[in-house]
């Protein structure tokens, strides 16, 4: 026998005081007057999102030719897919990767994602920048440590193994290369559909798992504890998505892939409309607020898959492209290169054209959050760290000035993230260890 | 900052492991008898947990301490096997993807936590799964013990869920556990009206339940052993079930782990033997090598489309299968040394991987055994498609993979990372737009040899991958590289060759390769690196090893029989950081 309920029946007659509130979408009827805050007077609070992309950036190809703000500067060849959204770009160039280069294709990235020095077995040695921020303003969603996706699921020369997001040292929060998958979680959580009994039985069944871990903790040493905790952690988020389910307000429908993009190509594989199809959902989720904090990774550091969409062939665009190992010889391989890079700029184009398109509060969801696009190594041919790939895109709510580029003379790129750690309100007084460590922020990007 | 003994290559290139060109990258085998102490860099390096390298040139000047037996998380293949064990033939969803560490995903399951998203994954895949196999009685009295046959059939759902959990968690359940999934099997019974579902969602807890998703095996100290920390019978079920077969127990290592016939040598022997007989034996045997040979990035290997349009998805499969079948066939279908598989003239194939190794095709079309001539170039596991194509490039063979392939495999060479800022551009042309001049491989990586900074890794990997350049990057022969000789001459430590037919057989009989086949299975049984104070117990297996003839089946058999994988050291034990084996 099932039984159907009205949805706030449910939620009244069943879990009454139990259920937890989750945030609203931000919609103009919410705010304040001006567009400007809650009703409440609480303060808008911005989306954050990394975006990352293997093999780097020819800076001779990247780095616009002039500086400044506004009229002053122009995209670069490579930056030009981005050119619609100059108004909200922050190109910060003349930025390097301070920390020793010891592990080819790990120590930039683990520079720029967490400000200190790899661990060759290990990956990193602390908490990747969207790790820092979600704590202080990702806790009350249904993704507290926030939603991770990625495009190509293949292996880069033993990099970071795919991953950009990590809480910490052995702690990492692996890309879901599925939006299959993550319509399916979204869509739960929509607030479009009447809650089904069995969320309730799976509430049971998470209980039972939650005792048996508490009951194996007490027997564990300290590095297993932390295991056991990040694991309850997720179970916890189970926990309060399924809260969000019953009780969520409705957001409207997620965009179905298998509708919208029926032949995006295999999980895994890198696409333009596999972008398009997660483009569709990350907005949605920082849109309704089911996440504040997301991380996209395109390919991953030093990744060995090919680009076919781009006219490149099938052959592993690092070896190909990035070391210009092509047997067509080195200018092809350059020029290839060049082509590789605008058509991942293009595919980034998919998300912020989604993002500005899409209202939020007074102004648009690119006018209220941040994207931090890099990569994992300079100029890729001489495996370079200096003049590093590193853009801002979006405003944060008014945090960030836009259409500026910024040259810096050879600063470590710890300063970046740094810069976005202290607009989105964190305490901490620095960011990176050893080398990488700053706490100097670049107050010419901020608003 | 807490030292332990966790052994570890985090050394910095141009620490210690390149500084002497007399060591360079050649530091040999791990602690291997006298003299292996002098080896700076080998497995022994102390390291801190900043990855800070540890003054890995005098041994001994920190006492280091010992990791407790640690939780490790199933990697995906043991999830999958155990969840079909226990569940018959069902799909499974995508569950987070193990992480690889010290070249092995057992390593990474013993130190990587799962993220959050990839509970709600297991979840997901569970959900699947046991719906599946829940979905009718008939189906579910294949699973559990009892189909319940209504919902108020409490004893029923009772006595599935101590048998089911039993299996799952490799040890009985408490009256707690079984009385907190027998409440989700009669909650959801009485709101649904049907036992079955009740008693599919108490399975679909129990899978969920970290007893099941991770290997619980911490042991107690044990007095009459001046308190090591002893596995019990339930705990030694596991590790045995988990190392041989990679699945969960079966009912008979249950039982006798029940009677307690597991905490004694003899116990462990008896069932061994048993166990290594067991079909299941021959999928753990796949998950081993599977690991060692990397058999998983097969998937993601591409070639370039147009030079290489025999590289197929079957092509691939016909790869793997044949690599398993090597290792099958001097494991379990003729038993003998398993250094055979180095320089063997056996391959085996189906028509498409007979056409790449030049091999007639046959009717019916179907994977089978051949013997190369006599004379062959093609020898062993480095002459094997899958070693071949899988250690190249896409358009390009890659000497220095496989050559790295080779030393760091079969004979446990350490080859650091390459130091950063390195010109890695081999092409002919250097975009000048003269007149293309070809070069061999061999002459295009000598600038690497001469280049002090290069020279102590690629004085080690090239000579061995060169040897194979008469193998393009699908593993097929050519005799010429676009026309130009191949010297396909080298040394392996000082012994001349003058092909890969001698390598091979270089490697059959090399000194090191069985040692480094010892530490291998080590380090994926143990999900760890080897401690220094293990060198005495690693050593007295590879006595056994070749005391039985170098067969593996006798190895397994060795590794999991010595007392040390009965016991483990107390968290905190402090050891002597230098080998504690004398001169």
């Amino acid at each position: 026998m099932t039984f159907k309920l009205h949805r706030r029946t449910m939620l009244r007659g069943l879990i009454g005081g139990t259920a937890i509130a989750l945030p609203l979408p931000r919609l103009l009827g919410m705010l304040d007057g001006n567009g400007t805050a809650l009703a409440d007077g609480s303060p808008l609070r911005p989306r954050y999102l990394t975006w990352f992309f293997g093999n780097g950036a020819d800076p001779a190809h990247w780095v616009p030719a002039a500086t400044g703000i506004g009229d002053a500067w122009a995209p670069s060849a490579a930056l030009m897919p981005l050119a619609e959204f100059k108004p909200w770009l922050t190109v910060c160039s003349g930025f390097n990767v301070v920390v020793p280069a010891i592990y080819a294709h790990k120590s930039a990235p683990a520079a720029v994602l967490t400000g200190a020095q790899a661990m060759q077995g290990g990956d990193v040695q602390l908490p990747s920048i969207d790790q820092l921020l979600a704590p202080i303003m990702n806790a009350d969603t249904a993704f507290p440590s926030g939603l991770h996706v990625g495009i190509s699921n293949v292996t880069g020369a033993g990099a970071l193994d795919f991953n950009i997001s990590f809480s910490g040292p052995n702690a990492p929060n692996p890309p879901n290369y599925s939006p299959a998958a993550l319509f399916a979680s979204l869509f739960a959580l929509s607030g479009s559909l009447e809650p089904d009994p069995s969320l309730f039985r799976r509430k049971k069944l998470l209980d039972a798992v939650s005792a048996d871990a508490a009951e194996l903790r007490v027997k564990l040493g300290a590095e297993d504890k932390e295991r056991l905790d990040r694991h309850l952690d997720g179970v916890d988020q189970l926990q309060t998505q399924i809260d969000a389910t019953i009780t969520g307000a409705d957001c409207g429908m997620p965009i179905d892939p298998d509708v919208a993009y029926p032949d995006r190509g295999a999980d895994g594989e890198i696409t333009r409309a596999r972008c398009q199809a997660f483009a569709d959902l990350l907005v949605f989720a920082l849109s309704c607020e089911l996440t504040r904090v997301a991380t996209q990774v395109f390919s991953c550091a030093a990744c060995h898959a090919g680009y076919p969409e781009a006219g490149l062939g099938n052959v592993t665009f690092h070896e190909d492209f990035g070391h210009r190992l092509s047997p067509m010889g080195v200018d092809y391989g350059t020029n290839g290169f060049h082509t590789g890079v605008e058509y991942t700029m293009s595919c980034l184009a998919e998300l912020l054209q989604r993002m500005r398109d899409t209202p939020d509060g007074a102004g648009n969801l690119l006018d209220n959050s941040l994207v931090y696009v890099t990569s994992c190594v300079g100029l890729p041919w001489d495996h370079r760290m200096d003049d590093f790939p590193m853009l801002l895109v979006g405003k944060a709510g008014g945090l960030f000035r836009g259409d500026i580029h910024h040259r810096a003379a050879g600063d470590s790129t710890s300063r970046v993230p740094f810069t976005v750690m202290k607009a989105f309100g964190s305490p901490a007084a620095t960011f990176g260890d050893a080398e990488g460590m700053t706490g100097d922020a670049i107050p010419e990007i901020l608003a | 900052m807490r030292r332990r003994a966790r052994p570890s290559f985090d050394l910095p290139f141009g620490a210690a492991l390149c500084l002497s060109p007399l060591l360079g990258c050649y530091t040999g085998v791990s602690g291997r008898g006298p003299g292996a102490a002098d080896d700076a860099g080998s497995t022994g390096a102390a390291v801190d947990d900043g990855g800070t390298p540890g003054d890995s040139g005098e041994p001994g000047d920190d006492a280091i301490e010992v990791d407790a037996p640690t939780l490790r998380r199933l990697t995906r293949a043991e999830f999958t096997h155990a969840v079909t064990d226990l569940l018959g033939p069902v799909t499974l969803t995508t569950i987070e993807a193990d992480a690889m560490q010290e070249g092995f995903f057992s390593v990474g399951a013993a130190r990587v936590a799962l993220s959050p998203a990839g509970v709600g994954a297991y979840e997901l895949a569970l959900d699947g799964a046991t719906a599946e196999a829940f979905a009718d009685p008939t189906l579910a009295a294949m699973r559990v013990a009892c189909v319940p046959t209504g919902a108020a059939d409490t004893a029923c759902m009772r006595t599935s869920i101590a048998a089911f959990g039993r299996r799952a968690w490799r040890r009985p359940l408490t009256a707690a556990e079984q009385d907190r999934y027998l409440a989700v099997a009669t909650d959801v019974a009485t709101e649904t009206g049907d036992g079955l579902v009740g008693l599919r969602h108490a399975v679909w807890g129990l899978l969920q339940s970290p007893n099941f998703l991770y290997r619980v095996e911490l042991g107690a100290p044990s007095p009459e052993d001046d308190g090591r920390v002893k596995f019990s019978s339930f705990e030694m079920a596991s590790r045995l079930a988990f190392t041989l077969w990679s699945t969960v127990p079966d009912e008979a290592l249950l039982d006798a782990a029940e009677a307690d016939g597991l905490a004694t040598a003899e116990g462990v022997a008896a069932q061994v033997d048993r166990m290594i007989a067991d079909p299941r034996a021959r999928q753990g045997v796949a998950n081993f090598v599977g690991e060692l040979y990397r058999l998983w990035q097969l998937d993601e290997k591409t070639k370039d489309a147009v030079a290489f349009p025999e590289w197929t998805p079957t092509l691939k499969a016909a790869m793997r299968d044949e690599l398993i079948a090597r290792v099958q066939d001097v494991v379990f279908d003729a038993p003998g040394d398993f250094f055979a598989l180095y320089d063997s003239h056996q391959v085996f194939v189906n028509n498409e991987l007979a056409r790449l190794y030049g091999l007639a095709e046959v009717e019916p079309d179907a994977m089978r055994a051949v013997t190369l001539p006599e004379g062959s170039p093609r020898r062993g596991l480095i002459g094997s498609a899958l070693v071949l194509g899988l250690n190249s490039l896409p358009a390009r063979t890659s000497a220095t993979e496989r050559g790295q392939f080779i030393a760091e495999t079969l004979l446990c060479k350490t080859v650091p990372p390459p130091p950063p800022d390195v010109d890695v551009n081999l092409d002919d042309n250097d975009g000048g737009g003269g007149p293309v001049e070809h070069r061999t491989l061999r002459e295009k990586l000598e600038p690497h040899r001469e280049n002090p900074a290069c020279a102590g890794c690629h004085n080690v990997t090239d000579p061995l991958g060169l040897a194979l350049e008469h193998f393009d990057t699908m593993g097929r022969y050519r005799e010429t590289d676009l026309g130009l000789t191949i010297d396909a001459s080298g040394e392996l430590d000082g012994v001349p060759f003058v092909d890969a037919a001698e390598l091979a057989q270089l490697l059959r009989e090399h000194p090191d390769a069985p040692r480094c086949l010892v530490d291998k299975l080590y380090t994926y049984t143990a999900g760890r690196l080897p401690f220094d104070n293990e060198d005495e117990l690693l050593v007295a297996i590879e006595a056994e090893l070749g005391a039985e003839d170098n067969r593996f089946d006798r190895l397994l058999h060795a590794m999991v029989t010595h007392d040390e994988f009965r016991f483990a050291n107390p968290a905190g034990s402090v050891l002597a950081a230098e080998p504690s084996e004398g001169p």
